[in-house]
């Protein structure tokens, strides 16, 4: 490594040791691995309830009720760290990028220091819940927990990488907030809507030609599929699932949609690093 | 150290910078002086590479380098106007994170905080300091590394006097040392003290580049003589226009002449043959600031015409 990419690599390094830092002293990250636990905790022990029996159950039906309410907070979390890092703090900023430092240098140090925040939160989350869970019913199926764990901890970067390309184009915070809550609507709510309307007027064409790059847009969806494909529930998506395992329930399947959701996080990361670049701090 | 070259900055529809060119030489302190919208900050932040210019060239350090290049950075410290410190991190910490990003030595902190007087705050919240610290630490972190240029953004706009003062003292200190300062601000009081020379910027465009000892002289040689009539002064404003001095009405019974040294008394005489009683007068020194901005009026004239 010569003494340039030392130097950036090094200077990197410092920036996103500071991010971390101050992503992990924000009061409410704080909460969301507070709520993570519970989540995965109380999801747990009360999920029996219904069936007149209080107590830890499997990882299965634990990763299944959690993995919805993960894929409303996970991408939300991401966008807010993500946006809030950049919008609105120019002066900030400024001073940092008087700095002997590039401004690749200073996205990059952002986004590993968000997405290093962002994933010990959920790491603490997931696995204390995790621990006590395994402690108390066993280790069946947590493969499944496992791969949502991942793909949360995955969906998390992107979300991260996402808000930093909104934050560049828009800095001013109010407009970048109201753009990263349109994102996570449309991601969360709308694009489903969207899916079902188009697959109901294409109705003559095959299904597999509309989901597959339908998912493959949608990070929320192809997460959503991914795990509980890895949970063994596909059954729960009805007449479709003999579709969806024939697209995601091979290792290549898995490879396609793990490299799509690199992709997913790469690009805006790249748009990001260009847009912050070239634009007047 | 620095050379700007015809330099030129918009925001869309409206020009910030117009063909504005300097050159702030080695060892001296340079100020920028302006009304809010002169383009000052926009300068400094093309200076600093935070902006791109759209002509011009601007270089720094004896290199020439880029605003661009990371190295023209490392040879300059910067202080913002405002700054607000990560909460949480006390001060010694804050200049630690920079002295890191400039891959300096612990020690690099210890010698900042002396040189600005915070040896005793190190670990207090730099979020919970004063303005006046605040600043301090601002400068601390500017000089980290001991750069040969510090390029200051209205450092006092938002300080007390006594604060003012301190850091006023502190500059003077560092240009005794040497080093090269381009100080902005819109108050000419704030840089009187420091600066060598003065440029003047008005609508983004150069109303005058000067050594402040020759505004100094422009002081000392002139004068303001302002006379009470037993009369309207509509009469006499006429008289003197008509003789060449540039008289202008202040009230029903007052009237008010900006001259050179000596002409006050020759517009008396002149008053006195036409006939015009005058019932007192006074003869005032305008200050720096007026003479200041007498300039930047005259620019504006300029402009608007």
């Amino acid at each position: 490594m010569n003494a340039f990419t030392h130097g950036a690599w090094r200077r990197i390094r410092v920036v996103a040791r500071e991010e971390y830092r101050r992503a992990l002293e924000t009061r409410w990250l704080f909460g969301f691995t507070a709520l993570f636990a519970v989540l995965v905790l109380g999801l747990s022990y009360f999920g029996l309830a219904q069936g007149r029996e209080v107590g830890f159950q499997g990882f299965a039906r634990v990763t299944l009720s959690l993995m919805n309410l993960v894929l409303l907070i996970v991408p939300l979390t991401g966008l807010m760290l993500g946006i809030t890092s950049i919008a609105g703090s120019s002066e900030t900023l400024a001073l940092l990028l008087a700095q002997p430092v590039t401004r690749g240098e200073v996205l990059l140090g952002r986004f590993l220091g968000l997405a290093a925040a962002l994933s010990a939160a959920q790491a603490l989350g997931f696995g204390g819940g995790g621990v006590v869970i395994a402690l108390n019913a066993g280790f069946g199926q947590i493969p499944g927990f496992l791969a949502l764990t991942a793909l949360s901890l995955v969906l998390g970067w992107l979300t991260v990488a996402a808000a930093l390309c909104i934050a560049s184009i828009w800095p001013d915070r109010l407009q970048a907030m109201s753009i990263g809550l349109l994102l996570w609507l449309g991601l969360v709510v709308a694009y489903d809507l969207g899916v079902l309307g188009t697959t109901a007027l294409l109705r003559g064409a095959p299904l597999q030609a509309v989901l597959f790059p339908a998912l493959l847009l949608n990070p929320v969806d192809l997460v959503r599929i991914l795990v509980t494909l890895a949970v063994g529930s596909g059954a729960l998506f009805g007449p479709t699932s003999a579709v969806l395992a024939g697209m995601f329930g091979s290792h290549a399947g898995i490879a396609v949609g793990v490299t799509v959701l690199a992709l997913e996080t790469v690009l805006p990361l790249a748009i990001a690093t260009r847009v912050f670049s070239r634009r007047d701090w | 150290m620095i050379r700007v070259e015809r330099l030129t900055k918009r925001y869309g529809a409206i020009v910030a910078v117009d063909d504005l060119s300097f050159e702030v030489e080695a060892g001296e302190t340079f100020s920028i002086i302006g009304p809010n919208g002169a383009g000052k900050t926009t300068t400094l932040k093309v200076l600093l590479g935070l902006a791109r210019s759209d002509g011009g060239r601007v270089t720094i350090g004896p290199e020439g380098l880029s605003p661009a290049d990371p190295r023209a950075r490392r040879a300059l410290g910067y202080v913002p106007q405002r700054v607000q410190f990560q909460p949480g991190r006390t001060v010694a910490e804050v200049l630690g994170f920079f002295a890191e990003l400039r891959d300096l030595p612990p020690e690099a902190v210890g010698v900042a905080l002396r040189r600005v007087g915070l040896d005793g705050h190190a670990a207090r919240q730099a979020s919970q300091l004063s303005g006046g610290f605040t600043q301090r630490l601002s400068l601390g972190q500017a000089l980290l590394g001991d750069p040969a240029l510090l390029v200051l953004d209205e450092p006092t706009a938002s300080l007390d006097p006594e604060a003012t003062w301190e850091f006023r003292t502190l500059l003077e200190q560092l240009r005794r040392e040497g080093k090269t300062i381009l100080l902005c601000s819109h108050l000419l009081a704030e840089v009187e003290r420091v600066a060598d020379r003065v440029l003047i910027l008005v609508n983004g465009r150069r109303a005058g580049l000067e050594r402040l000892a020759a505004l100094r002289e422009r002081q000392v040689s002139a004068t303001r003589l302002i006379a009470v009539l037993h009369e309207a002064p509509d009469r006499a404003v006429e008289l003197l226009r008509q003789r060449g001095y540039p008289a202008e009405r202040l009230d029903d019974r007052t009237l008010r002449l900006e001259a050179s040294n000596g002409q006050g008394l020759e517009a008396l005489e002149a008053l006195r043959a036409g006939g015009v009683r005058v019932r007192s007068f006074e003869q005032q020194r305008p200050t720096l600031e007026e003479i200041f901005l007498a300039a930047v009026r005259g620019e504006r004239r300029d402009t608007d015409d």
